[in-house]
Parts: C-alpha cells; structure tokens; sequence
C-alpha cells in the first residue's frame, strides 16, 4: 500500500516505534480501512497527543499498537521488541507495561465490584501482589485522590470524576512505563475536567510515564502534548512538535480543525465543505481532496508523502499552507 | 417591548422515591425576539429542566413553581387548542443527541412531513415539496435522496440537520437548541452553529442555545446565563459576562479550561470538588463548597440575586462578587 511515508520518525532507538501501520476490518459492506499506513514514535518521558475527528482511527491507531486487535501489517516496536511478532506468554507479559484509561469512566467500572477489588486485581493476576504491598496501593489511591477509606465502597458509588480516577489507579496499579488515555476527560463535566488533566499530569511525572494522548478538543491536546499527530481518515496529515505545529499549521485539514475551535482566531474562512467520506471506499491520492479547499489534480491520484516543514514539523500534503521554517 | 419568552421565579422539584431533588430554584430569565440567549451550565445545573418546563416536556413526578409566559400568554394555562399551536408552530426544540430525537423506522420525508400535515393541514405532495426545501435550507447535500433515506444512513451532523428543518418546519418564533453540537465533531460543530445563526438572522427568530461550553455561545448569543446546582448565577449581555465576570463560578469555568492562546503545558486552575447532591435543600450557595472566595456566611445565607451597580442587564447571585460589582462592594463596606 502507498502511504505517506516514515520521514518522520526519529531513529530506531525511541521507546515506541510503529512502522507502516494497517488495520482493516472485515464487515459485511466490505473492508473499513481503519488504519492506512500509520507510522510514529513515542521517546520515553514523551506525550504524543492524537487529534482528529471521530472516524478518523485515532483510537484504532493507539488499541492496534497494543494489539487489541493486532494490525493487519506493519510492525511496532516497543522496548526492542516487536509487538505484532512475539508469542502470545511474551506480549502477555508485555501488556502490564502497557495501559489504557477510557473515555467513559462509568462503563470503565464493573459498578458492583469494590474501588480495592478493581485497583488490585492486576496486582493479584500477575502474582505481584507480595512485591505490592497494599500499602502501596493505598498511596496510589491516595496520590489519584480517591480517599482510602473508601476502599470498600463499590464503583456505582462514585461520580463520573472519581470513576476516572478509580480507573487512572487501575492502569498504574501495575506500574506501566506508558499510558494510553482515550479521550479521558471528554465524558466529564467541564469543573472537572481541569482536576483529571492536572491529575495525569502529576501522576507523567511521579511515575515516569509516556503517554499517549487521544481527543478530539485541540485545546486540551495542545495543553498536554509534546508532539502531535492529526490523522484524517486513517493516515496521518501532519505530525511534529506541539508548538510548531498550532503556531504555523500546514495541512488545510490541520488548519480547518483549528478553525473550528471557538475563540481560537485561526482564519475563519479554512472551513470544511461535504461530508467525511466512507473509511469503506476511501478516495484515491489524497484521502482529504474531496473536502480540501487546495485541491488539484494531483491531488486526486497521488498519495502525498511527508515533507519536513520545520526542525520536527513534518506535513503529507501537496500544497502545504504555510512557509516552511527554515532547518539548519 | 415585553419579552417573547420570560420566566419568573421558576422552580421544578422532582418527587423521587428517595425523596424530593431541588432540579431548579427560582430561575427568571428572558428572551426578546431576535434576540439568542446562551444557557450555560454543566450536567446537573438545570438548565435542560428548565427549558423542558417551559416545553411542558417535564414528568408527573415534578412540581413546578413560578410562571412562564409567553408573548403576554401564560404558558402552563393556555386553553387546548393554543397548547397544540404553541408547542411546534410557536416554539420548536431540538436536542444533543440527534439519533434519538428521529425515529430509526421512519423515512426522513415521513419525519420531516409529520408535523406540516398535523399543523398546517398541508397535503402530502406540497408536504414534500416542502420537506425538500427545508432539506435544501439546511444544507444537506443530495436533499432528494436523503427524503427517502433513514435515520441510520446519515451521518451525525446530517441528522441534526434534519432536526433542525422538522424544527424549523412549521416557522417558529423561538427555537430551543438543547447542546445541539455537543454529539459532534468540531467541525461540524461550527457549521451547524453557523447555520443556526444564519437561520435566526434570516427569520427573525429568537433562539435559547443550551451549552456547557463558554466557548461555543461566546460569539453566537446576545446574552448568557450562567447557572449551576438548579440556580441562576449570572445573567447579563454577553460582553459583560466575559469583560466583567461578577461570580466567582463564571470565572472559575474560565480559567479551568484550556484554551488556545494559553501557554502549551499551563498549569490549570481547577475547580475542586463536585456538583453539589440536589436532594439536598441548600442552606447556602451551591457552589461554596467549590469557591475560592467562599466565607461562612456563604453556607448559611442564599445570596439574593442584584443588579451590578451601573449596569441594568447585568444580574448575579453571591455575597463575594468580583470584577466591578466586587470593587463597589469593597468601597461601600
């Protein structure tokens, strides 16, 4: 399959790195391409955030680099080693490190099992739990701000914001080295959403998280992330670092995203015309042309490949919109 | 002028088998015609309760207080008849999720159809024709197409389009937008906001836009309400509400959500703790518990709600105020 191309990974030797990503699904009306070609890396200490609208396989791209499903083709390295190819005990193994909170905290929870049943259970699966003391836990309940003396209190009982807490503690319970956060704090009332953004913050830091960070609101992704990759339709349009990317965005998709943000000032007149088209008969070339206010003839058969735009500022596009920051 | 829409002193309690919940409490809002009123608030604040009051769209379970009166008519004792012409042809709604609001067997022409036959007397082939103007109104692409299709064969933002011409059908004078976006993209956010203006510009119709985004009626309402736990916080014009925020819980909403003009990785200022438990009758504000500027009178004094000095459309409710209504308050004391 044509792609935009790997130019922007930065070397072999990041934490995560996912090669020429493809997942596709089999439906009655045919193939969904849910994932055309993905490629990106994570270093440690790092947060990726991913923007798009919803189809856009965002939270495909972040469930397939754990192998939930596994990708068509391609290949994810994580650690030295390549997820899609190692036996089931070894990727088993490797799911501890690997951890995931959800958009809706509430469905997150088995509503009748105890805030400390949900918080141990992995520790109790891997056999960890005489390395973990409950202590330990008790700081992790403490540090998520879930009082510990409600430990035997069942998840029904708890608000939504609490609910993501109680979940945070679940996928750090095992002490991951990355956390992937599908659109956390999307379900949330707007007063809360401050206190889980500060919260995963917090939590990056004490424990040396790499986080990769999924949403659909540009301002909370621009407030989190180091780097940030907007897909459209399956493929990547544009990826690098955080502020260069906001400050001087390229691809009319990336811009027509940052236009649609209330208040944010970007040039009101990069709006998006038509519909997101079926990810079951994507278009040819460019998959954004038929929506693009740039759009050529070459556009509409040749899939664009990556083309640096600045230091890390990398764009899939033929007729990028901005200048391009000059690299030494 | 007397406003199109006015409540005063509403307020909804629902009986519950746990006992009653406090939904909303003495509510007074307004809206003249032409005019878009944002109602601010997040899950639990009342807002949908209280547009669903003057709707008649609340359970037997609930207790109303207050009055709603409409165009100089009161809205909970209007004879049958009026009551047929009041819900669909004087005000229309439209809600956040647009899957549910259209019935997933019926074609859209049958939808959109329904409500002009029943109001209108109107026959089936002008009804049709005049479900594809709509359509064509609203923007959908390939409008005689969609009249044949159902629910689940458009995408969201197509539904609420069509949500928006069955509301439209009958030419309301008011048009209640209940988080009409909030199921959607932010794309597509924008365009059905900027159809809904453009459509209230071009039929002079008012319009009460629901929301728990500041953001989103910033630059699209005359005025905003901004209520929280079931009352009313701040009212004013637009422009005061964000250049002379008088309650602490307005101007906490802004600062707890980040925008883009902020510092990338800016430390958020959060509003700790939760939503107050509306089963609890309040002794106090609401939102002491969660205020910064909260004393102990806050908790055991309901603030009355007054005028910021100098200004005449500008309202709020707290023993602290800030911005200008704060500086008179300090001079005076």
């Amino acid at each position: 399959m044509v792609g935009v191309g790997t130019a922007p990974l930065r070397g072999d030797d990041l934490l995560i790195r996912v090669e020429n990503m493809v997942v596709e699904f089999n439906t009655s009306g045919g193939t969904v391409q849910a994932v055309s070609d993905v490629s990106f890396d994570v270093a440690e200490g790092e947060t990726l955030g991913i923007v798009g609208e919803s189809g856009c396989g965002k939270s495909t791209t972040a469930k397939a680099m754990i192998q939930l499903p596994p990708p068509k083709s391609g290949s994810v390295m994580y650690a030295d080693r390549d997820l899609t190819e190692i036996s089931k005990e070894e990727l088993r193994r490797s799911r501890a490190d690997l951890q995931m909170i959800f958009q809706d905290p509430i469905s997150s929870l088995n509503p009748r099992r105890t805030v400390w049943d949900i918080i141990r259970e992995g520790v109790d699966i891997w056999g960890t739990a005489g390395v973990w003391s409950d202590a330990r836990l008790v700081e992790l309940m403490e540090q998520v701000g879930i009082d510990p003396q409600y430990r035997d209190r069942k998840a029904y009982q708890f608000s939504g914001g609490q609910c993501q807490r109680i979940s945070i503690a679940r996928a750090l319970a095992l002490d991951p080295k990355v956390l992937i956060s599908d659109e956390p704090v999307s379900a949330l009332d707007v007063s809360v959403q401050a206190q889980i953004l500060n919260l995963l913050d917090d939590l990056k830091t004490q424990h040396a998280l790499t986080m990769l960070f999924i949403s659909h609101d540009l301002a909370v992704v621009r407030n989190v992330s180091d780097r940030v990759m907007v897909m459209y339709l399956g493929r990547v349009a544009e990826v690098g670092d955080a502020d260069a990317l906001f400050a001087n965005p390229a691809h009319p998709y990336t811009q027509a995203l940052l236009a649609a943000v209330p208040g944010s000032g970007v040039n009101a007149s990069a709006r998006l015309e038509g519909e997101l088209p079926s990810p079951l008969d994507p278009p040819e070339g460019c998959r954004f042309h038929t929506r693009c206010p740039h759009v050529t003839e070459v556009c509409k058969t040749t899939v664009p490949e990556f083309t640096q735009h600045g230091p890390d500022h990398w764009v899939a596009c033929h007729h990028p919109q901005s200048t391009p920051v000059e690299i030494r | 002028m007397a406003p199109l829409l006015e409540l005063d002193d509403v307020s909804v309690t629902f009986n519950t088998p746990k006992g009653p919940v406090y939904a909303v409490n003495n509510v007074n809002l307004s809206v003249e015609r032409g005019q878009a009123l944002g109602i601010v608030g997040e899950s639990g604040s009342g807002k949908s309760v209280t547009m669903k009051t003057v709707m008649g769209l609340l359970p037997r379970t609930a207790t109303i207080g207050g009055s709603v009166t409409y165009d100089g008519l009161d809205v909970f004792d209007l004879p049958s008849d009026r009551r047929k012409h009041f819900y669909g042809v004087d005000v229309a709604m439209i809600f956040q999720n647009p899957m549910t609001s259209l019935n997933p067997v019926k074609r859209i022409s049958a939808q959109l159809t329904e409500g002009m036959k029943y109001h209108d007397g109107l026959s089936s082939s002008a009804a049709d024709d005049k479900a594809l103007e709509l359509l064509e109104l609203v923007r959908i692409p390939d409008p005689k197409k969609r009249m044949k299709q159902y629910p689940h064969e458009l995408s969201g933002g197509m539904r609420q389009r069509v949500v928006i011409a069955m509301a439209l059908a009958n030419d309301p004078s008011l048009l209640i937008a209940d988080e009409p976006t909030t199921a959607l993209d932010v794309t597509v956010q924008r365009d059905i906001l900027d159809l809904l203006d453009q459509l209230k510009a071009e039929r002079d119709m008012a319009m009460i836009l629901i929301t728990h985004d500041l953001g989103v009626v910033k630059d699209r309402t005359d005025e905003i309400a901004v209520m929280y736990g079931g009352r009313l916080m701040e009212a004013a014009t637009t422009g005061e509400v964000f250049a002379d925020t008088a309650h602490p819980y307005t101007e906490a909403l802004q600062r707890s959500i980040p925008d883009m003009t902020m510092e990338r990785g800016t430390r958020l200022t959060p509003i700790e703790g939760s939503p107050p438990d509306l089963s609890i009758k309040p002794t106090g504000c609401p939102f002491a518990p969660r205020c910064g500027y909260a004393t102990p009178e806050c908790s055991t004094a309901i603030p009355d709600r007054m005028p910021v000095p100098g200004s005449t459309t500008h309202v709020f409710a707290c023993h602290h105020p800030r911005g200008s209504a704060g500086a008179v308050q300090e001079v005076n004391a």
